[in-house]
């Protein structure tokens, strides 16, 4: 198991967002973290990847994450913010090459093996020949594979995305997710993602946790979660889940008639 | 056919460090070598090379004109240098780990501090001469940017833009006792408002000494830094992720470039504008990564504000300008610059 977390608890100015909520994701397997705005999805990301102080037990890679230094943790776990800062001006070999600043020593910079990582992570996100762009010249697209390119290179077993496809549009959306699914079974990468869109978490993950309100309501593969009813309950949307000739499921909103 | 070159990361580049140690180097020698006793360049020069170890030469030069040089114009050109090079890399730094374009080190409360220091000594007449002037705006520097760290991390919550607030609320209240300070002594107005703009003149190498190692304290370790602050650059979360103890990297900056600030402020006074232009200029031509922009200010810092000091002992010579004013001169219009094109989002 590359991630277990076992009664997450945390709290933003003392009220409480997670009230013991269960992640357990192995190696290679993608879960998805689904519901409404306010469930509390990016706060237990947060809290897996140590930026915010959270209760329960947490462990990645069996090794128990209390007492592991910041870069220790950064070795193992790597995140893809919602929102990522991508300072104007810097290239993106720079910035991906931020990814192996958990193998540095704290005065330390760089060696040639290092940059011949990163540069082996942006030719597989088929950003080669972009090394020198400055990021503020990327397309959306590429920019967040530039991202992943940072995670990537943090040689991490788990990779946390908080909403991935957040501001791309439908075609790099499928570029984005397909990437990380080719990554996954390539690599053996354990994936935790937030996910808004119903669709894509159905199509991709391979489990998905609906939280509200802090809390785990369900939990299992697509087919189980992805239940008109549990969804009318949680979000109070009427949706159809129609199942496409793949045998994938799709979520598609319905016009509600007053 | 060309070879496309091999994609390389951002660091110190052999062109621009030349290019910025030239213009240093010229602005050195125009610092010893220009003056109103009308030396001639080469016996100068001479004199210089005598006082290197394990060279002797004779540069032909009277007693009363070989002090000239050693005493007066070459510890100057020095301190000049030390302190340019100290203002601009802290100022860099500052900019770097508050990741904010308009940060210089006076930020969390140097000047404000160092000023009330100054101001005691010299209202309570204890004078501007010997040790005692330094070392009161040494600590008061030291001591303001001591209570923005803890007025800023009161209740816990310590971190960039808190820090600043408390950095404004601390230097507003330090900046109300001075002039408090000084009000009740009006008669020393005079001395005080000649510090706060800002002076190199100096006689001999006391001050030199006294900067030395506090400079080469700071520079070591804001140098040492440099890598850390590219990273504090995607934000203070993304820069954990990332294995980097943010508040733990802004402590050890702010001490560094602090310590370094206080003691060039306390042989100097308050020289404005350093801190912001250099670091910019070395941004606008050789790129924003901190690999480059920390050493680079260094050097370049040291030789902007010897030629700083050579406007300001010649514009009006025989008379001096203070150094602040030449400083300010041509900072407050680059300022400006550099806040328009913040606000456009380009900095």
């Amino acid at each position: 198991m590359s991630l277990t977390a076992l009664g997450i608890t945390a709290a933003y100015n003392g009220s409480p967002v997670l009230h013991g909520v269960d992640v357990e994701v192995a190696n290679g397997e993608w879960v998805a973290l689904i519901g409404p705005n306010g469930a509390g999805k990016t706060t237990l990301l947060r809290a897996v990847a140590g930026s915010i102080a959270s209760g329960g037990r947490l462990e990645v890679g069996h090794r128990d994450v209390v007492g592991l230094s910041a870069r220790h943790l950064a070795q193992r776990v790597a995140v893809v913010p919602q929102q990522p800062t991508m300072p104007a001006g810097m290239t993106v070999l720079d910035y991906a090459l931020l990814g192996r600043t958990p193998y540095l020593p704290w005065w330390g910079v760089e060696s040639g093996s290092d940059v011949q990582r990163v540069l082996e992570v942006l030719d597989r996100l088929d950003l080669g020949g972009l090394e020198g762009r400055p990021l503020d010249r990327l397309s959306g697209g590429e920019a967040q594979r530039a991202v992943l390119a940072r995670a990537l290179a943090q040689d991490a077993e788990l990779l946390l995305l908080d909403e991935p496809t957040a501001s791309l549009d439908i075609g790099h959306q499928q570029q984005v997710l397909g990437l990380v699914d080719e990554l996954r079974h390539e690599r053996g990468l354990a994936v935790l993602s937030a996910l808004h869109d119903l669709t894509l978490a159905g199509q991709y993950a391979d489990r998905l946790i609906l939280l509200h309100h802090g809390r785990c309501v369900v939990q299992g593969t697509p087919d189980v979660v992805l239940d008109p009813d549990t969804l009318r309950a949680r979000y109070g949307a009427d949706v159809a889940v129609l199942r496409d000739p793949e045998g994938g499921l799709v979520v598609a909103p319905r016009r509600q008639i007053r | 056919m060309t070879a496309i070159a091999a994609p390389v990361p951002s660091r110190l580049r052999l062109g621009p460090t030349a290019k910025v140690v030239a213009f240093t180097i010229l602005a050195l020698l125009a610092g010893v070598l220009i003056g109103p006793a009308g030396l001639s360049p080469r016996q100068v020069l001479l004199e210089i090379a005598d006082h290197v170890p394990l060279i002797s030469v004779d540069s032909g030069l009277s007693e009363r004109e070989a002090a000239i040089v050693w005493q007066l114009r070459v510890p100057r050109v020095m301190l000049g240098a030390l302190v340019g090079g100290v203002l601009a890399i802290s100022g860099g730094a500052f900019q770097g780990v508050f990741r904010n374009p308009l940060a210089d080190p006076y930020l969390l409360g140097v000047a404000a501090g160092a000023g009330l220091g100054a101001t005691i000594v010299i209202a309570v007449g204890l004078g501007t001469s010997g040790l005692l002037l330094p070392a009161a705006a040494f600590l008061g520097a030291v001591v303001a940017v001591l209570v923005t760290y803890s007025v800023g991390g009161l209740g816990g919550r310590r971190n960039s833009a808190t820090l600043i607030l408390a950095g404004v609320a601390v230097a507003s209240f330090f900046t109300a006792m001075q002039t408090f300070v000084q009000q009740r002594s009006a008669d020393t107005v005079r001395e005080v408002f000649s510090w706060i703009l800002g002076r190199l003149s100096t006689v001999g190498w006391a001050e030199v000494r006294l900067l030395l190692p506090y400079a080469i304290f700071s520079s070591v370790v804001l140098l040492a830094s440099r890598r850390l602050l590219d990273v504090l650059a995607v934000g203070e979360e993304e820069a954990e992720t990332l294995g980097v103890r943010a508040a733990r990297v802004r402590m050890l900056v702010v001490g560094a470039a602090t310590l370094g600030t206080a003691a060039a402020v306390a042989v100097s006074g308050l020289i404005a504008f350093v801190g912001i232009i250099v670091p910019h200029g070395i941004r606008l031509l050789f790129g924003s990564s901190y690999r480059s922009v920390l050493p680079l200010s260094l050097i370049g810092g040291a030789g902007f504000l010897v030629l700083a000091d050579l406007g300001a002992r010649s514009i009006l010579s025989p008379g001096e300008l203070p150094i602040g004013v030449v400083t300010a001169f041509v900072g407050a219009p680059f300022f400006a610059l550099i806040l328009r094109r913040a606000v456009r989002g380009d900095v």
